[in-house]
């Protein structure tokens, strides 16, 4: 049997074992509890992970960051600074996880002073606020102001990286999150020290945080280049379709400058091929009234007699004119068989035509040096009344010729000006012949000549057909005439007008015409007053 | 043996009776006196300025026509040498005929020839489309002309028609 003593002893013993189970068991629950903690908070990690893998922006992963950090990991509050691009000048970004706070903080910017950065680079690992690692003055003063700002006592600065190839310092400390608690917090959070069991997982989220945001900049980088491609491809194509368009343009013109061109060959063959049917056919045609007859010829007096077909001619039969006795010989002879009257019509019709053919040939030619800028003026003082005489020589008999009545000022001799004569006298000469040649028969051209305060104009006037309004600009251009709505076609090679504005234009005036359909046209010259140039010394 | 005599009276053409009309529709006057000269010996040469004495010549004499010639672009006129030659050959539409143009008979077989100094404007296939026989250029071959006229002739006797 026991005794009381050894019972109470053993009694002991097992209440302190059953003690000792209760506190092992105690334990047992604590630690089962802490197991189910950590594998909910992994669950919840590794969620966070996915979600963040989801995110295509820089903004979102720092959200979802900022989010799992709080809610999940259970810090008070969680800032992300991002750099921007003013070198190591770190401003806020995302503010923190906490709506109450949120706003009132990201109204200011907040900074991360060099030091800061300086050390963050170095540790490249969540840098712990107060410490001994923060302990170094100018650290610890940049940090306190920060711990100032934000209202956290202690704090972790994680430096994320936002690129895997990032071998350099700077772009290591890309993004920095804040992670800490406050003074005021009753709720539990998170202790924020160096063994807090949670760091871990901290650490684990910081790195998926690091590879979403790799992906979200790859993404990023994706989009511009996307972006700029297509920029690309629209600025080629609106080139494409400006080239396209310039040349379209310079097709038309080329087209148009052709038409022009083919149109202008067309008439000067017809100028050139006119005349040349009369100089040609008319001598052609009249070498047939110059047949070969046989004919006798008498050595001593010269007489010639026709001879018959056939007929012989006897060496002894004397000169039916002189009676000499003298031998007349054979001889082929050319002889007039045309009516005189005639035959000087067709000669003069031929140098009618030869003096044409060389008016359109020195037309021609006036143009294209005109155009070449080769014309230069034979310039001196020019007594217009002796200008207004040639033109009457030049025109006067064309316009008889038309039964037309051509009336040239008479101008005072002591009218001058300075120009080249010759050339002022085929202004004139050229808008006269085109008045007559536009002119109804029985009409009348009219020439003033006015002096103006700026120089000389003149004026020539007719009673024809005409110039509409959207031709007046282009007559004077080079190779064209009017188009006429009938078949209507007036000789000229299309240049005198041409010819006359840059005549004009030489001279420093200006040429231009003012007319209504059917009732006339007149085209009026101005030219300036100019002076000699002074002689040279 | 008489003497030699300038200027004398040019032959009078042979047979009178066998001559051949030919009008020729032409503005400028030096290319109607070069016909006269160079075809006058040959045809009775018909003369006409515009349309107008044109169709005035066609309406009166045109079936007794032996060949026209027809310069294509004339001053002062309506119709053109092209339109003239639609006409003829019943081609014209009726709003582009003026009323001088009605009594215009309608001549199938009538030799038209164009004579045209535009190098290049007009080609012969497209004026042989609008009812011309030929296109020939100036300065004119009286040769080439009056041989396109005797062949065409001769052609038209050999076929019959």
């Amino acid at each position: 049997m026991p005794t009381l003593e050894e019972l109470v002893d053993e009694n002991d013993r097992l209440s302190l074992q059953v003690k000792r189970l209760i506190r092992a068991e105690s334990r047992l629950y604590a630690f089962q509890e802490e197991l189910e903690k950590q594998r909910s908070l992994f669950k919840k990690l590794s969620v966070a992970g996915a979600r963040l893998n989801d995110q295509l922006s820089r903004d979102n992963v720092l959200r979802v960051t900022l989010e799992c950090i709080v809610v999940d990991l259970g810090f008070e509050r969680a800032i992300a600074l991002v750099r921007s691009d003013h070198g190591y000048q770190l401003s806020c970004h995302e503010g923190y996880y906490d709506p109450d706070s949120a706003t009132a903080l990201s109204a200011q910017p907040l900074t991360i002073g060099s030091a800061t950065t300086a050390t963050l680079i170095a540790a490249k690992e969540p840098l712990l606020y107060p410490s001994p690692e923060t302990s170094q003055p100018l650290l610890l003063a940049e940090l306190s102001a920060l711990s100032a700002q934000t209202q956290l006592d202690r704090f972790f600065l994680c430096p994320v990286a936002d690129s895997m190839h990032a071998q350099s310092a700077e772009s290591a400390a890309a993004v920095i999150l804040l992670v800490g608690g406050g003074k005021s917090r009753a709720r539990f959070h998170a202790p924020v020290t160096r063994d807090s069991p949670v760091l871990p997982l901290l650490s684990i989220l910081l790195l998926q945080a690091v590879t979403a945001m790799c992906n979200a900049n790859l993404y990023a980088e994706l989009l511009s280049e996307k972006d700029s491609l297509e920029r690309k491809v629209v600025a080629r194509t609106a080139e494409l379709v400006q080239t396209n368009q310039a040349l379209t343009v310079a097709l038309e013109k080329a087209r148009e400058s052709e038409r022009v061109k083919m149109e202008f060959l067309a008439n000067v063959s017809h100028e050139l091929r006119t005349p040349l049917n009369s100089i040609i056919n008319i001598p052609d045609g009249l070498l047939e009234e110059f047949p070969i007859v046989a004919a006798a010829v008498c050595p001593s007096c010269d007489a010639t007699f026709a001879l018959d077909q056939e007929e012989a001619l006897l060496p002894i039969t004397s000169c039916p004119s002189c009676h000499s006795k003298a031998t007349l010989h054979r001889q082929d002879l050319v002889v007039y068989e045309g009516n005189p009257q005639q035959t000087k019509e067709y000669l003069h019709t031929v140098v009618q035509c030869g003096k044409h053919l060389l008016h359109v040939v020195n037309d021609i030619l006036d143009a294209s040096r005109l155009e070449a800028g080769r014309v230069e003026l034979q310039e001196s003082v020019v007594t217009l009344s002796e200008v207004m005489q040639a033109v009457q020589q030049a025109v006067g008999s064309l316009a008889l010729a038309r039964d037309l009545q051509l009336q040239l000022p008479s101008l005072n001799p002591a009218m001058t000006m300075w120009g080249d004569p010759l050339r002022l006298t085929q202004i004139l000469i050229n808008l006269i012949g085109n008045a007559i040649k536009f002119s109804h028969p029985g009409g009348r051209v009219m020439v003033r000549v006015l002096t103006t305060p700026k120089g000389v104009r003149w004026e020539v006037q007719d009673e024809g057909i005409g110039i509409a309004k959207e031709d007046q600009e282009r007559i004077f251009e080079s190779f064209r005439q009017v188009e006429g709505g009938d078949t209507r076609r007036y000789g000229g090679s299309g240049l005198g007008l041409a010819i006359t504005r840059q005549l004009v234009e030489l001279h420093h005036g200006r040429v231009w015409v003012e007319s209504i359909i059917g009732s006339g046209s007149t085209f009026v010259v101005e030219l300036p007053q100019r002076l000699p140039p002074e002689p040279l010394p | 043996m008489k003497p030699i005599s300038h200027g004398g009276p040019r032959k009078s053409p042979s047979d009178p009776g066998a001559r051949k009309l030919v009008l020729y529709v032409e503005d400028e006057e030096s290319n109607r006196k070069v016909a006269q000269l160079r075809l006058g010996r040959t045809y009775d040469l018909l003369l006409a300025t515009n349309d107008r004495e044109a169709c005035e010549i066609l309406a009166t004499q045109g079936s007794a026509l032996y060949a026209v010639l027809m310069d294509i672009e004339l001053k002062g006129s309506t119709l053109s040498g092209i339109q003239l030659t639609q006409l003829l050959r019943g081609r014209l539409p009726p709003d582009q005929i003026p009323s001088f143009a009605r009594n215009v008979p309608v001549l199938d077989s009538l030799l038209i020839l164009f004579v045209s100094a535009y190098g290049g404007r007009y080609q012969e296939d497209e004026l042989v489309k609008h009812g011309g026989n030929k296109l020939i250029s100036k300065p004119v071959n009286f040769i080439e002309l009056t041989n396109a006229i005797t062949f065409f002739h001769l052609d038209r006797a050999r076929s019959g028609r």
